[in-house]
């Protein structure tokens, strides 16, 4: 019995394996691509449970599927457009590794757009004006996005939050009428910025498979894997740890005798290199085609929404960051409103209610209110106010949709893409503040049967205290440390 | 010297549209601790309502109600979102103004629409001279805007038994409860003002950086310069800091080729009025560096 | 005047007050004494509306005045004057004042308050156009109790008033206190640190230990209880 309560997968195990074959099926265009991709998961599943029965670290399973299904990609989706989006997907989830790094270390910038931006323009330029090998031009980017990123990151070092915030958005600001200055134009284009469509940097030209998306594609997932594994070796190592108590209590950690300046600096730095690696691989993604007019707040304001709404409390954050940016916010949100305007009202539905069940069921309050009226026998007065709530839900749906419908016939719905993804970010900072990635680890540690608790106490209308002790946040999730001044 | 003077007295009257939008920064910042990095778009969204009442009703009545209705979009706010993240870490609240920034962001273009618009210049006419020196008619015209404004703002804080309130709840909350101040409606009020003002500045600016959605993305920027000059915990002090950042960006445009043909740098400037923002941006850095607390430092704030 | 019944609260999952019951009787002044963690703070938040019990009565004249905000009570004539002052360092020692008039017109009344304060404390007076911040400790708290008395209070809330104050200064303070029990006919409840300071001053007191009140009587007796000699006088 015990040998089957093993095989048995769990609830994180099946999401994952449903995920993949959806997901693979999505860029393959195909039913093959749904079985491939739950194929690969089942096999993973598979290994883990070989692996765990003989003691070996079993994870690794999963990590090795997944480096086999990305080195796979390229044969796998349906053109070279699918390709591109996984390697967009890929430079966004290296510049997220440097954020999440610089949060581990209790900060939070508003401006590593300058620093993708830095990237990509000096990559650019090196390439242009000194006609070197791209290597020579991806190390030059590196080490003068470390050289800006040092000397912002020393106007930044004796800030604390809000002044952080305030430094870095100036950085964001400042970025574009840098780039635009007349005296620059030589370098980087002024105003019409950087063409160079007609150059390639493929460097096995003669390997017919090698396609420029692949070797792009392929050169991304390169950079990210060993971006990967030095993040996860710095956060675990004593620097890491360093990080962690700068972000918890600067005062305290310097007591224990961290180098504070030094532990922040660093952190900077780090987070700036990678955007900086970002950016030289968007340089190459974008056709080799650079504007000022890429690089602003907004940019930078995408990030810090995807990385606090992926996570930024783990490395996890940084791809599932990578992915709601690429699939989620601008191909779904585009194909939701598309469908829409068209004519599709399920989106709409589906979205209202779900915007319902966030105002009905997930307050306490509403329940107990509703459980007053129901008192009249016990299964009635405990799952009335969830029906009752779940039928408001589909209302609020309802209504949403004439409400959108209305709208609709004055704007455009793609242009309000951001005011859905303003909305998530807002709802996810008070509901969920540690992103997706700790939904994720929440749901990892899950049994069936403990889902399955957890489900019914969202439905069960329960008695106050409960409910408030429930609603507390863990202290330790301050990635951005307050300001001096407390309230009470 | 008589272009100096000029150029100073210019930028003392864009500056007081500066110091107008620092006030509503640290006026969140002292009642709720939250940068609004949301404020400048909630702005713009108003100054747009401005625009398409303008097209309707006269420049004033259209000024007045866009004005209102952005008291109303701000205390809704608060009481609606706002009041959600009083008892969380701050960067809830900061996250959450970047979630305003981009709805109201999105909300304008995909409303009006994102090319460019020209909002109404009352006042226009022929500059007036003072001697030698020119005054463009509309950069008086805000000025003497942002100047009452301002004084009826001071009048308010200082003399009301409401404004008193105000100030008190942003200082301690708990003890403004204790004085029987219904706090939450304090803040309320706050927001709505806040935004009311913003409203004006960015009414007020409108003409000159046209109307756009991103229009108020430097003003921003400006406005926490402004906001750190004068050490984010003082009214006065960043209206004094929006002056100064007004006449430093006229000077900067005006003088700097100058000053690098004088100093023998080995460079050349042909345009000073392209480095304007970018030596705002120096300045903070460089305030942020040495002065984290303003100008007028008072270190009654632990620095960390 | 107040009666607390079977009291409990406290913050999140910790419970500070475990059954709480005392009266205070209108007129007097009574003091809370107890170690520190005692719960005697928690029991004047409770009172005062700034922390909401999770179980157990405050009567107030014969009525609940559980679940009111703070704001609320301070009309009904309760006012809390918290620990640490918690002076608007920012405001004049006036706007200070009229503050704590907030819930009532200010008028030719309020201004009699006003008089009526500077009366009992003049060194304000002196001092009224000051920010409350430049102040010294013990005119901060003259400043916090003079605050209070604006609200035209019958009940008051005194949280540990000599915190922090210099022997001499919190003589003082004591005087006013018990001169506005006296003239205004104002019933004072108080926390203080100091058992014999509190003792010589209030009339009643009671003795907190770990949320409940473990001793209650009249000051002259609790003074001669051997218990409480020993553990909070110190002979």
């Amino acid at each position: 019995m015990s040998a089957f309560r093993v095989a048995t997968p769990k609830p994180l195990e099946v999401a994952t394996v449903i995920f993949l074959a959806v997901f693979v099926a999505l860029l393959s265009s195909s039913a093959w691509g749904f079985v491939l991709g739950g194929a690969a998961g089942l096999g993973a599943l598979a290994v883990h449970r070989l692996l765990q029965g003989r003691n070996l670290a079993p994870d690794w399973a999963w990590y090795l599927m997944w480096l086999g299904l990305a080195a796979g990609m390229p044969f796998i989706v349906s053109g070279e457009y699918r390709l591109a989006q996984l390697a967009t997907m890929g430079y966004l989830a290296i510049v997220l590794l440097g954020l999440v790094a610089l949060g581990q270390a209790g900060q939070l910038s508003v401006g590593h757009s300058a620093f993708v931006g830095i990237g990509a323009y000096a990559a650019a330029v090196a390439v242009k004006e000194w006609d070197v090998p791209f290597v020579v031009a991806g190390l030059f980017a590196v080490a003068f996005a470390a050289l800006i990123g040092l000397l912002t990151g020393v106007a930044a070092l004796r800030l604390h939050g809000p002044y952080l915030a305030i430094a870095t958005l100036g950085l964001a600001i400042v970025f574009q009428p840098i780039l635009k200055l007349e005296e620059l134009r030589e370098w980087t284009g002024g105003r019409t910025g950087i063409n160079m469509f007609a150059r390639t940097f493929v460097p096995f030209s003669d390997w017919d498979w090698l396609t420029e998306t692949r070797w792009y594609y392929y050169l991304t997932l390169l950079l990210l894997v060993g971006l990967l594994l030095l993040s996860h070796n710095l956060l675990q190592s004593a620097m890491g740890r360093a990080f962690k108590a700068v972000r918890d209590d600067e005062t305290a950690a310097a007591a224990i005798g961290v180098n504070v300046a030094a532990v922040k600096l660093s952190a900077f730095v780090v987070s700036a290199i990678y955007a900086a690696i970002g950016g030289m691989l968007l340089f190459l993604l974008s056709n080799r085609f650079l504007s000022a007019d890429n690089f602003t707040l907004l940019m930078s304001i995408e990030l810090v929404m995807v990385l606090i709404l992926g996570g930024m409390t783990s490395l996890k954050g940084a791809f599932l960051g990578a992915f709601l940016l690429v699939f989620v916010y601008r191909e779904g949100l585009e194909t939701v409103a598309r469908q829409t305007e068209q004519g599709l009202d399920t989106w709409l539905l589906l979205l209202g209610s779900l915007l319902g069940c966030f105002l009905l069921l997930g307050r306490p309050a509403v329940k107990q209110a509703l459980a007053r009226y129901l008192d009249f026998n016990r299964v009635l007065s405990t799952f009335g106010p969830a029906v009752l709530c779940l039928a408001g839900a589909v209302g609020i749906g309802v209504g949403f949709t004439a409400l959108v419908r209305l709208v609709a016939e004055h704007v455009e719905l793609t242009a309000l893409r951001p005011t859905v993804a303003g909305a998530f970010l807002i709802v996810a900072i008070l509901s969920v503040p540690y992103g997706l990635a700790g939904l994720i680890d929440y749901l990892g540690y899950m049994s069936w049967g403990q889902l399955k608790g957890v489900l019914l106490r969202l439905l069960r209308a329960e008695p106050r205290e409960a409910a408030v002790a429930e609603r507390r946040m863990p202290p330790s999730y301050v990635p951005m440390p307050s300001s001096s001044d407390e309230r009470a | 010297m008589d272009q100096l003077a000029e150029q100073i007295i210019t930028g003392l009257m864009s500056g007081t549209v500066y110091g107008l939008f620092a006030l509503v920064l640290v006026l969140i910042f002292q009642s709720t601790n939250m940068l609004n990095f949301g404020q400048g778009e909630m702005a713009t969204f108003s100054t747009y309502l401005g625009w398409a009442l303008m097209v309707l009703v006269p420049y004033w009545p259209g000024f007045i109600v866009a004005a209102i209705v952005a008291f109303i979009i701000g205390a809704a706010l608060q009481r609606g979102l706002i009041r959600l993240v009083e008892d969380k870490p701050p960067t809830s609240a900061f996250i959450v103004g970047l979630g305003l920034f981009l709805i109201f962001n999105s909300l304008s273009g995909a409303i009006f629409g994102p090319e460019p618009k020209s909002f109404e210049q009352p006042w226009t006419g022929s500059p007036f001279k003072l001697g030698d020196i020119t005054i463009v008619r509309y950069n008086l015209f805000i000025f003497l805007v942002a100047l009452v404004v301002m004084a009826v703002l001071t009048a308010f804080m200082r003399f009301t038994k409401l404004g008193i309130a105000l100030r008190a709840t942003a200082m301690d909350r708990a003890a403004a409860e204790l004085m029987g101040i219904p706090t939450s409606r304090m803040l309320m009020l706050g927001w709505g003002l806040a935004a009311m003002l913003g409203a004006i500045a960015a009414m007020l600016v409108a003409p000159v950086i046209i109307l756009h959605p991103g229009m108020m993305f430097f003003v921003l920027m400006f406005g926490f310069t402004a906001a750190v000059l004068g050490g984010l915990d003082s009214l006065p002090g960043a209206v004094v800091g929006g002056l100064v950042i007004g006449v430093l960006q006229n000077l900067v445009g005006v003088y700097l080729p100058d000053v690098v043909d004088a100093l023998h740098l080995p460079f050349d400037i042909r345009d000073g009025n392209q480095y304007r923002d970018i030596a705002l941006v120096v300045v903070l850095l460089l305030v942020l560096m040495f002065r984290p607390h303003g100008l007028f430092g008072k270190s009654t704030i632990e620095r960390k | 005047m107040l009666a607390v019944r079977d009291l409990y609260a406290g913050y999140g999952n910790v419970t500070v007050l475990k059954g709480l019951n005392f009266e205070v009787p209108a007129g007097s002044i009574v003091a809370l004494l107890g170690a520190n963690g005692a719960g005697k703070t928690t029991t004047l938040r409770v009172i005062s509306g700034m922390l909401r019990p999770s179980r157990g009565q405050v009567m107030y004249d014969g009525q609940s005045v559980v679940g009111l905000p703070a704001h609320a009570l301070v009309k009904r004539g309760i006012v809390h004057v918290p620990e640490g002052r918690r002076i608007f360092a920012g405001l004049t020692v006036e706007e200070n004042l009229l503050l704590g008039a907030f819930t009532r017109p200010w008028d030719q009344r309020t201004r009699q308050s006003l008089e009526q304060v500077y009366a009992y404390f003049p060194r304000l007076k002196e001092r009224r156009r000051q920010l409350g911040g430049t102040l010294s400790g013990g005119e901060q708290q003259m400043l916090a109790i003079g605050r209070a008395f604006m609200a035209n209070p019958r009940f008051l809330l005194l949280d540990e008033p000599s915190l922090g104050l210099a022997p001499t200064i919190v003589n003082e303070l004591y005087e006013s206190i018990v001169r506005l029990n006296r003239e205004q006919g104002l019933t004072i409840l108080f926390v203080e640190q100091n058992a014999a300071l509190a003792l010589d001053v209030a009339q009643y007191a009671y003795v907190l230990e770990v949320g409940s009140i473990v001793l209650g009587g009249p000051s002259e007796d609790l003074k001669g209880n051997e218990e409480v000699k020993r553990v909070y006088l110190g002979y």
